[in-house]
């Protein structure tokens, strides 16, 4: 109560039946737009013009065909893809015969392994990134430390984390196992490879590291190629993995062709307000655009360090790791023509907002693959949505998040929403198995 | 309108439209490609090479550099910079400028990651002189 008592209330919170009634249908209409937007009932407002523009978007069929890899040519190869599908599920090259790439990207997992942290021979930083769809990225990794599908194929191999090997031992196997089918792609394995060193390589322990010092450097070179053209296969069958349509794209099909009605039978008043929130108010879309969800480019969103990990620098290493990298697109392994634009040639490479960037990843059938991030920091989608909602400072640079404040009942529309996005594999059944 | 209607019309009204903001959209006006550097040093227009300027793809713009008086500015240096203020994040590439004659330069190597406004700046300096011009992109 003002000093002046009841007597100075203004009059027209007494008088005015009119005002009251105007008041009360506004109030109505309020109403019907929160309890709407609140997923509470059937009643969808209608999409806007812009909306509509970002749901078309965002649809599978807006995905163009796979686009060509200029450096390798073998990538539309039927029998590269054949040879990089057994490849891909070879253990026997890893050093104890006990990891492929099918280890961490699992078949009957989305290509994944469910795991916070890869774990190959040991234990990695990183989280198994996705391979479906990886065909359309132009950079590899969370960090992008590889540029082109099949560079990034060959790391696993020598990596003593993950398969342990070298590039001898790699290509002794391919002589023994895949000859023919390697010839039959490549031309013919460097003569009398049997007299090059059983394990040899530029990385791996100091004995690997001295046998590859000791080879010619024309041996050295042919022996690098036979890993290159691994890699080629592998990506060869890589570009075969691509998402399929999910119920999200069934609803965008129903809302673009006009069929609202079919529309609300498709989508709950929560994935529709859910689906609202990620194109418009959270700005997930900022990010997460077109048909795979992803800009495929590198932010800093302040994600915690795994526990018992120091803070990720991501891009900031990864954009050094690219630039000396003898497979990346611009080397002398690859079919580019020499000189062509690469984006390795645009990339940035050192900036302070580097620290800290990992790549956008696709949320295509993202309820199915958590954990989240890049060292698997959140168990749940609910947890992820949670974070972005709060925003916190991040451990290294500069976030680019701003605190949403969503709601409970927002955060758990945008779940609601981002479930929607599961869809089974596109594409012929025999790549999704082992061969 | 009486008082007594009014205001509580107006509470009425704020409510409906506050329920109303988040769905408040980016301006989809056209934005200007051409205009005098900062300093008044140079005419500069962009023309994308594809047409338009689109989301997520990799691009080259044509510049083309001339004095005020419509002189073609030849063999400028000119680097790129910008990023999304609002964002608060830079270029994700960094952009290459090659002269290709007559006040005109090839910009290659630029992309946008997301919607919202861009600012792209171009800073250029030719005869002992430099100055930069800053457009305004809202990319949907």
């Amino acid at each position: 109560m003002g000093r002046h008592g009841e007597a100075m209330r203004p009059r027209w919170l007494f008088r005015p039946f009119a005002g009251l009634l105007i008041c009360g249908v506004g109030v109505s209409f309020g109403l019907v737009y929160v309890v709407a937007a609140t997923g509470g009932l059937a009643i969808h407002t209608p999409w806007s013009k812009m909306e509509l523009r970002s749901i078309r978007s965002l649809r599978l069929g807006a995905l163009p065909a796979v686009p060509p890899d200029p450096s390798n040519r073998y990538a539309d190869d039927a029998q590269a893809a054949e040879l990089g599908h057994r490849l891909f599920f070879d253990a026997r090259f890893s050093v104890d015969d006990r990891v492929s790439c099918a280890t961490c990207h699992k078949p009957d997992r989305l290509f994944q392994d469910g795991l916070p942290r890869a774990r190959g021979l040991g234990l990695d930083d990183r989280r198994t990134p996705s391979i479906v769809g990886a065909a359309y990225s132009p950079w590899l990794n969370w960090d992008g430390s590889a540029d082109t599908l099949w560079a990034q194929a060959t790391g696993p191999f020598e990596e003593a984390i993950e398969m342990g090997g070298d590039r001898t031992f790699a290509a002794h196997l391919i002589a023994r196992h895949y000859r023919r089918r390697y010839e039959a792609v490549f031309g013919p394995l460097p003569a009398d490879l049997a007299r090059l060193p059983r394990h040899a390589g530029p990385s791996g322990d100091a004995a690997t590291r001295s046998a590859w010092r000791s080879m010619s450097a024309v041996d050295r070179r042919s022996v690098s190629r036979v890993l290159a053209n691994m890699g080629k296969a592998i990506e060869a069958y890589e570009r075969k993995l691509n998402p399929g349509p999910a119920l999200f794209d069934r609803y965008a099909q129903a809302v673009l062709s006009g069929h609202p009605g079919r529309a609300k039978t498709i989508y709950s008043g929560d994935q529709v307000e859910g689906l609202r929130l990620f194109i418009g108010a959270a700005g997930c879309i900022d990010c997460h655009n077109g048909p795979l969800f992803t800009n495929e480019a590198f932010e800093n969103t302040g994600v915690p360090p795994a526990f018992g990990l120091s803070p990720d620098p991501g891009r900031q290493v990864g954009v050094k790791l690219v630039l000396k990298d003898p497979f990346n697109s611009a080397g002398s392994f690859s079919d580019a023509p020499p000189g062509a634009p690469t984006r390795l040639g645009t990339a940035v490479t050192s900036s302070p907002s580097l620290a800290g960037q990992f790549k956008t990843p696709s949320l295509r059938n993202v309820a199915d693959i958590a954990p989240y991030m890049h060292a698997g920091q959140f168990a749940t989608l609910q947890q992820v949505v949670d974070f972005y909602s709060r925003a916190p400072a991040a451990p290294l640079g500069r976030s680019l998040l701003r605190p949403l404040g969503l709601t409970s009942q927002e955060k758990a529309q945008l779940v609601a929403f981002l479930r929607t996005l599961s869809g089974p594999l596109a594409g012929d059944p025999k790549w999704l198995a082992p061969p | 309108m009486r008082r007594g209607l009014l205001i509580p019309a107006l509470v009425c009204l704020l409510l409906v439209v506050g329920c109303g903001s988040n769905q408040t959209l980016p301006s989809t006006a056209a934005q200007p490609t051409s205009q005098t550097s900062r300093h008044g040093l140079f005419i500069v227009s962009y023309t994308p090479d594809l047409g338009h300027v689109p989301l997520n793809r990799l691009q080259s713009w044509t510049l083309h550099v001339e004095t005020a008086g419509g002189e073609a500015i030849d063999h400028a240096k000119i680097t790129v910079s910008g990023g999304m203020p609002d964002m608060g994040h830079g270029l994700p590439t960094a952009p290459t400028t090659r002269y290709l004659g007559n006040g005109a330069y090839s910009v290659q190597g630029l992309e946008f990651t997301m919607p919202g406004r861009w600012l792209v700046t171009f800073t250029i300096a030719a005869a002992g002189q430099s100055d930069r011009a800053t457009f305004n992109l809202q990319l949907q």
